[in-house]
C-alpha cells in the first residue's frame, strides 16, 4: 500500500482544484469570446485552413467590388448604345424622308439641321464617361473629337478588364472604334457613323437624292454594329452577374466554413461549461470535507 | 532483579521519549521542502549476566535507541534526478516554441492576414485604378504587411535576448548550487568524521542535488566521509569540497572555467543552446526569406508597370531582410504602377500584382506558401513541444509522488505513533513504579 504523506494529499487536492478551475475558465473564455482557436497551435490543421479561407474571403470580396464596378460600366454602355441606336433609327428616317422630299423640293434645310444635331448628340454619346472613364475610348480620355462637324477618332482600342472570379477576367468596355465604324477596313474612317451622317446631310442639302439614298446601306451597317455591341454588353453583364452571385455566395460559404473551424459550437460549449462548473463544485466540496478530517479530531 | 526492572524501565522511558522527540520533529517539518521523515531505530539491549559459566543465560535488559534514520529511497532519488533535467528542458523548449509562435501575430491580424489583405488591396485597385484612395490603400496595406514582418523580426530578436539571459541565469544558478554543495560536503564530512549523523545537512544536500538536477543532467557518486561528488558528463562539477565554475563566453555555448572545454549540454542548458543556435535562427531565416521573396516579386512586377506619371514603377518595397523591409516612402499614390501605360483607366499591372502571392520563385516557392508554411511550422512545433512537456512533466510528477510517499510526513501516522510511544512511555514508567514498590517491600517490610 502506498503511503500518502499529508503534504502530498494537500498538494494533490490543490492541483485538482487548479485543474478544474482552469477547465472552468477555459470553458468560460470560449463562450465569452466565441473562439475555439486563438493561435495556430490550438489546432494546427484547422487554423491553417481557417487562414486560407480568410484569404479566399478577402479575394471574393474584391471580386464582388470588381463585378459591381464592371456592371456599372456596362450599364452605362448599354444606355449609351441604346440611345445611339435610337438616334440612328431617326437618322435613317430623316435620310429616307429627305431623299424623297428632294423631289417635292421642300424641307431639306430643316432635315439637314436636325441631322447635324443628331450627329452632335452621337458625338457626346461616343464620349460618354462613367466615373471619369470614357467607356468607348479604351484607356484614352475621349473616344472622338468634333472639329466643326468633322469627327475624328482619338481613343484607343485597349480593353479594360475586371477580374470577377479567380478564373474569369471580363472586359468591361466597348471598342468604340468598331462600334462607330472607324474600323481598319476604312483607313480614312470614311464609313464611320459621323462621316455617313455628314455625307447624307450634304447630299440632302445639295438635292442629291441618290447620294443620300446611297448612305442608307452604311447606316444599316452601323446599326448592325450597334446591335451586336449591345448584344455583347448584355452577354457580359450576364457573365459578371453570375460571377458576382458566385462571389457573394463564396464570401458567405468561406465565412461559414471558417466559423465551423474557428468558432465555438455554442451548444457544446454551454454543456462543457456546465460540466466544468459541476466538476469544480464537486472538487471544492470534497476538498472542504477532506480538510476537516484529521486524527486530531478523534483524540481526547 | 528489581534493580534490573528499574533499569529496563528507565531505558523504555528514554527510548519512548526519544521517539516522541523525533515524531515532534516530523510533525514540525510536515511542510518543509525536501524534508525526509525520520524514524527512531531501537534494538533490544541484551547482555550476558555474570552467572556461573556452565549456564550462560541472556538477560534482556531493556531497549536502546540505535539511531535515527532518514527514510528515503535512493533509487527513486536517482531516477528523479536523471529525469528532472529532461523535463525542465522540455518545458523550456515548449515555452520558447509558444513565444516563437506569437511572432507571427494573432490569427486575424498577423503576418498572414496582412499578406492576404495586401493582395486583396491590389485586386481592389484593379477595379478602380483611377481612384487615388485605392492607390493609397495599396501603399498602406503594403506598409501594414512590412510592419508586421518587422514586428515579427523584433519579437524574435527580443526572444533571442530573453533566451540568452535565461542561459546565463541557469549557468549562474548551477554555479551557486555547486558552491553551496561543496561547502555542505565539507560540513557533512566533518560531522561524519566526528561520528554524528548529519540528517539535516543530508536533507539540504538532497534539496541542492534536486535543484541542480532540474537544470542539467548530473551523475553522483559517494565519496569518503559521506561527501557526494557531482559530475556533468564526465567532468566533476563538485569534487569533495571543490566546485568547478561554468562560464558563458561572448560567443558559443557554456565552457568550464578551469580549462575552457565545452560543457556537456542537457536539460535547460541544452534547450537554451538549441533555441539560440537552431530554432530561432531558422525562424529568422524563414522571415528573411519571406521578406526577400516578397520584395523580389513585388518590385519586379511593379517595375514592369507604368505609373500615372508615365514612368516605370519604382521600388515598392525597400530593405533586404524582415528587420528592415518597408514600403518605399518616396512612392506617392500616383506612382503606384497600376497599369502598363499612364492612362488612369489602365489596370493591367494591378491585375498581375494581385496574383503575385502564387508566383513561383525557382528554388524558393511562392510568398503565400512560404508564409503559410512558417505559420504552420511554428504552430505545430508549439503544439508538439507542449504535448511533450506535458507528458514528461506528468511522468516526473508520478516519480515525485512515489518519492514523497517514502519521505513525506503523514500527520495521522505521526499522531498514532505519538500515542503508541506515549503508551510505551506510560507503561515503562509503570514498570519503574512497580520495581520501586517491590524494593520498598523488600527493604522496609521484610523481617520487620
Amino acid at each position: 500500500m502506498t503511503r500518502i504523506p499529508t503534504r502530498t494529499a494537500h498538494e494533490s487536492m490543490q492541483q485538482a482544484m487548479e485543474v478544474n478551475f482552469a477547465r472552468l475558465t477555459e470553458a468560460q473564455r470560449q463562450l465569452a469570446t466565441g473562439k475555439r482557436i486563438n493561435k495556430v497551435s490550438d489546432a494546427p490543421t484547422d487554423a491553417l485552413n481557417a487562414n486560407r479561407l480568410r484569404d479566399q474571403e478577402k479575394l471574393a470580396r474584391a471580386y464582388v467590388t470588381a463585378a459591381d464596378d464592371g456592371m456599372a460600366m456596362l450599364a452605362a454602355q448599354d444606355a449609351a448604345l441604346q440611345s445611339a441606336s435610337s438616334i440612328l433609327i431617326r437618322v435613317r428616317e430623316l435620310v429616307v424622308a429627305g431623299s424623297s422630299d428632294i423631289e417635292s423640293g421642300n424641307g431639306q434645310q430643316a432635315i439637314a439641321v436636325e441631322l447635324s444635331g443628331l450627329r452632335d448628340q452621337m458625338v457626346s454619346l461616343a464620349n460618354t464617361t462613367h466615373d471619369g472613364r470614357a467607356i468607348f475610348g479604351g484607356f484614352g480620355g475621349a473616344a472622338v473629337e468634333n472639329t466643326g462637324g468633322m469627327v475624328t477618332w482619338t481613343g484607343d482600342e485597349e480593353s479594360i478588364d475586371r477580374r470577377v472570379s479567380s478564373e474569369l477576367v471580363v472586359s468591361v468596355n466597348t471598342n468604340g472604334r468598331q462600334v462607330f465604324g472607324f474600323n481598319a477596313g476604312n483607313p480614312a474612317g470614311s464609313d464611320n457613323v459621323f462621316a455617313v451622317i455628314n455625307r447624307a446631310m450634304a447630299a440632302i442639302e445639295a438635292g442629291n437624292a441618290d447620294g443620300a439614298r446611297a448612305e442608307l446601306a452604311n447606316i444599316d451597317a452601323r446599326q448592325t454594329d450597334l446591335t451586336s455591341a449591345l448584344g455583347s454588353v448584355g452577354g457580359r453583364v450576364n457573365q459578371i452577374e453570375l460571377a458576382r452571385t458566385q462571389a457573394e455566395d463564396d464570401v458567405a460559404a468561406y465565412r461559414t466554413s471558417r466559423s465551423l473551424l474557428e468558432d465555438v459550437d455554442m451548444g457544446a460549449a454551454t454543456v462543457d461549461l456546465k460540466d466544468a462548473e459541476a466538476a469544480y463544485e464537486a472538487t471544492l466540496a470534497v476538498v472542504a470535507r477532506m480538510q476537516r478530517v484529521s486524527l486530531l479530531d478523534f483524540l481526547q | 532483579m528489581s534493580s534490573t526492572s528499574l533499569h529496563i524501565g528507565i531505558s523504555g522511558v528514554n527510548a519512548a521519549r526519544r521517539a516522541m522527540e523525533v515524531i515532534s520533529e516530523n510533525i514540525a517539518n510536515v511542510n518543509t521542502d525536501g524534508y525526509s521523515r525520520r524514524r527512531v531505530e531501537q534494538a533490544v539491549m541484551g547482555r550476558l549476566a555474570p552467572m556461573p559459566a556452565e549456564v550462560p543465560r541472556e538477560i534482556e535488559a531493556g531497549v536502546k535507541v540505535t539511531g535515527v534514520t532518514r527514510l528515503r529511497d535512493g533509487v527513486l532519488d536517482n531516477a528523479y534526478r536523471s529525469q528532472a533535467a529532461g523535463v525542465s528542458g522540455a518545458q523550456l523548449r515548449s515555452e520558447i516554441a509558444a513565444r516563437a509562435e506569437e511572432v507571427m501575430g494573432p490569427l486575424d491580424s498577423g503576418v498572414q492576414d496582412a499578406l492576404g489583405a495586401f493582395w486583396a488591396s491590389w485586386e481592389r485597385l484593379s477595379a478602380a485604378p483611377q481612384d487615388l484612395a485605392a492607390r493609397q490603400e495599396v501603399l498602406s496595406s503594403g506598409e501594414r504587411l512590412a510592419t508586421s514582418l518587422r514586428a515579427a523580426s523584433q519579437q524574435l530578436h527580443a526572444l533571442q535576448n530573453l533566451i540568452s539571459n535565461r542561459g546565463a541565469d541557469v549557468v549562474g544558478q548551477i554555479n551557486t548550487y555547486a558552491d553551496q554543495l561543496a561547502k555542505l560536503n565539507g560540513q557533512i564530512g566533518d560531522a561524519v568524521f566526528r561520528g554524528a549523523a548529519p540528517n539535516d545537512l543530508l536533507d539540504q544536500r538532497d534539496v541542492l542535488l534536486d535543484k541542480i538536477a532540474r537544470l542539467t543532467t548530473i551523475t553522483t557518486s559517494q565519496g569518503k566521509d559521506g561527501v557526494t561528488n557531482v559530475y556533468v558528463g564526465s567532468f566533476p562539477l563538485v569534487d569533495g569540497i571543490t566546485a568547478q565554475e561554468i562560464v558563458v563566453p561572448q560567443t558559443g555555448g557554456p565552457v568550464w572555467g578551469i580549462n575552457g572545454y565545452p560543457v556537456d549540454l542537457s536539460g535547460e542548458l541544452a534547450a537554451v543552446h538549441e533555441g539560440q543556435t537552431v530554432t530561432l535562427p531558422a525562424i529568422q531565416a524563414s522571415l528573411d526569406e519571406i521578406a526577400s521573396a516578397l520584395r523580389t516579386v513585388v518590385n519586379s512586377q511593379h517595375a514592369a508597370g507604368t505609373d500615372l506619371e508615365n514612368n516605370p514603377g519604382g521600388d515598392f518595397f525597400v530593405g533586404t531582410t524582415a528587420a528592415d523591409i518597408q514600403v518605399n516612402t518616396a512612392l506617392t499614390p500616383a506612382q503606384v504602377a497600376a497599369g502598363q501605360s499612364s492612362a488612369p483607366a489602365d489596370n493591367r499591372n494591378a491585375l498581375l500584382m494581385a496574383r503575385l502571392g502564387g508566383q513561383e520563385i525557382p528554388g524558393v516557392g511562392t510568398v503565400d506558401r512560404l508564409t503559410a508554411t512558417l505559420a504552420g511550422r511554428l504552430g505545430e512545433s508549439a503544439a508538439a513541444t507542449e504535448q511533450m512537456s506535458r507528458v514528461l512533466t506528468s511522468s516526473l510528477a508520478t516519480l515525485q509522488d512515489q518519492r514523497e510517499s517514502h519521505m513525506g510526513v503523514n500527520l495521522d501516522e505521526e499522531l498514532s505513533d505519538l500515542i503508541r510511544y506515549q503508551r510505551a512511555y506510560e507503561a515503562s514508567a509503570r514498570v519503574m513504579q512497580v520495581a520501586d514498590e517491590m524494593l520498598d517491600r523488600l527493604i522496609n517490610r521484610t523481617g520487620v
